[in-house]
């Protein structure tokens, strides 16, 4: 498949700290990419330097096979940008803004009516336009950015965050917009709500100190994981003595304890029962299990290692 | 790109429409009151023997446009990218950075001499002065010049500082600079030579020799033209490359 997006080497420093280490990957026409990661695991400044608004201290970024760095025009002609803080002229209304930014990038004035009507119809936008942007709320402007990103129809979209701010029905629209996007435009976004990653991807990057830790799709990042099921008992009472009893289990992993629950992942289902053996003779009043999740595999280290 | 930029002004300018016209009435007004009623009384006339308030009108129709060009410039290059907003968004667009530069400030130096015009003709029904239309056109001109200059550099130091506290003082300094030391209020004459020979050398007092030189000598000097104008070429490009090494893009 025709790649849209190329890193090669890609990296930055910031003093001692390396915030992306050498990354060399491809992104396919037409895909929704999410990045994912912890605070300073490198995902804003990989989106700055796609985005053209940072550069890469080494390697090159290749749009459509055009390096950023020689080819600066052409590629930015390709590349629409929603960073993830408010950037609109509080002074000009929606509509100017979004207006703007298309005469900057040279669209002619019917092709932005068209796609200003269209973008804003589906958003649930129209009704604010020409309202100035100091006087509308953080979610509808940056529902204005998702738009003025559009104007000049560009093949790559890169977002940062495109859903902050916004209630549960802009979500919804603005990932309804995005999904509709999809194979015609190359959609790379980063996102905190991995609820929204989970629902909308079709490949995940996960970022840690700046290296790739984990690429493909949910199914694929769980395969191997497959084993693993997060079980969680309630008792009726929950000692320590008891905790610390099946916490020392083997292939219990993860232990933890909110109150009365004991919350373990492990890899097999028959270290459950030897912790329902141990736990006989307590109470319990409720149990569950669970596949592993994007958050797990974020959150845990041992999920992790299952993939290696 | 220029038309998006102008658009942008002219949209601007119609949102802010009722602050814009109530600073176009009170600047000459102010102005009228603190330099026609009081320096008039005080300096009574030029070194070459011009009454003051003959001789200080055209300067204050400059300094009107100074005064115009600065909010606009500042907000542009020093508010709107401090804070993240605009400019950084601008900067991703297809334009090369001296681009943006020369085209931000073309559109704030229109703006500034429209401004500057329509508070002349207020300026003009306080005052009675002997300038015909000529006078008028060359007034224009020579804003646009002196505008050119002084917006370069307070596109040079909003790029360079980033603190709110350091870039008003900055300003306030430049503002006095230009008031008192470029020869638009108080001719350079009045200070003593050794003062008066480092001003007129700086550039903003270059282009007040070549306009005074022109409006009461009646001599072109057009070393006085052009040099400002180079001068701000250079400094356009100069602040290209300050935007871009700033920005790191």
């Amino acid at each position: 498949m025709e790649a849209s997006i190329t890193l090669k080497k890609v990296g930055k420093t910031f003093g001692d700290k390396t915030i992306l280490a050498g990354l060399t990957f491809g992104i396919e026409k037409g895909s929704l990419v999410a990045v994912i990661g912890d605070n300073e695991s490198g995902k804003s400044t990989l989106l700055k330097i796609l985005s053209g608004l940072d550069n890469p201290e080494y390697g090159s970024v290749f749009i459509h096979g055009l390096d950023t760095k020689n080819r600066r025009e052409e590629t930015r002609m390709m590349l629409g940008f929603v960073p993830h803080e408010i950037d609109l002229d509080p002074w000009l209304t929606l509509e100017q803004n979004i207006r703007f930014s298309g005469l900057l990038f040279g669209a002619d004035n019917d092709a932005i009516t068209r796609r200003i009507s269209l973008y804003s119809r589906a958003l649930n936008l129209s009704r604010y336009l020409h309202s100035p942007a100091s006087k509308v709320s953080p979610g509808i402007q940056k529902k204005t950015m998702l738009v003025r990103a559009l104007i000049h129809d560009p093949t790559v979209l890169i977002l940062d965050e495109p859903t902050t701010f916004m209630d549960t029905s802009g979500r919804r629209e603005t990932w309804e917009l995005l999904r509709g996007l999809r194979k015609k435009k190359t959609v790379l976004y980063v996102s905190q709500s991995l609820e929204e990653v989970e629902a909308a991807h079709d490949r995940i990057i996960m970022l840690e100190s700046g290296r790739v830790l984990l690429d493909g799709s949910l199914d694929r990042l769980l395969e191997s994981t497959f084993e693993y099921h997060q079980f969680e008992i309630e008792f009726e009472h929950l000692s320590e003595e008891l905790y610390l009893q099946l916490s020392a289990v083997p292939k219990v992993s993860n232990p933890s304890r909110i109150g009365n629950i004991f919350h373990f992942y492990g890899r097999t289902r028959h270290v459950f029962f030897e912790v329902i053996r141990i736990a006989a003779e307590n109470v319990m009043n409720d149990l569950s299990i669970k596949k592993l999740g994007l958050r797990d595999l974020i959150d845990f280290q041992f999920a992790r290692d299952g993939l290696k | 790109m220029i038309t998006a930029l102008f658009k942008r002004r002219w949209w601007l300018t119609q949102n802010r429409l009722f602050s814009t016209l109530g600073f176009a009435l009170m600047l000459p007004l102010l102005l009228y009151i603190m330099i026609f009623m009081v320096l008039n009384t005080i300096i009574g006339e030029s070194v070459n023997g011009i009454p003051y308030g003959e001789w200080v009108f055209p300067g204050c129709v400059v300094l009107i446009g100074a005064f115009a060009v600065m909010p606009l410039l500042f907000r542009d290059f020093f508010d709107l990218r401090v804070y993240g907003r605009v400019l950084l968004n601008l900067t991703l667009s297809p334009s090369s950075k001296t681009g943006l530069i020369a085209g931000l400030l073309l559109t704030s130096l229109v703006e500034s001499v429209l401004f500057s015009t329509a508070a002349a003709g207020v300026l003009l029904a306080l005052i009675p002065t002997p300038f015909g239309a000529a006078d008028f056109l060359i007034m224009i001109a020579f804003t646009l010049c002196f505008n050119f200059v002084l917006g370069n550099m307070i596109i040079s130091l909003s790029l360079l500082i980033d603190r709110v506290s350091l870039f008003m003082f900055s300003i306030l300094t430049m503002f006095i600079w230009i008031a008192f030391g470029s020869g638009l209020l108080i001719e350079l004459g009045y200070y003593p030579e050794s003062v008066s020979q480092f001003l007129e050398f700086l550039p903003t007092a270059v282009v007040v020799r070549g306009f005074h030189s022109i409006l009461f000598l009646n001599h072109v000097d057009s070393t006085l033209i052009l040099v400002p104008i180079f001068l701000g070429i250079v400094w356009t490009f100069l602040n290209g490359f300050i935007l871009k090494r700033k920005l790191n893009q």
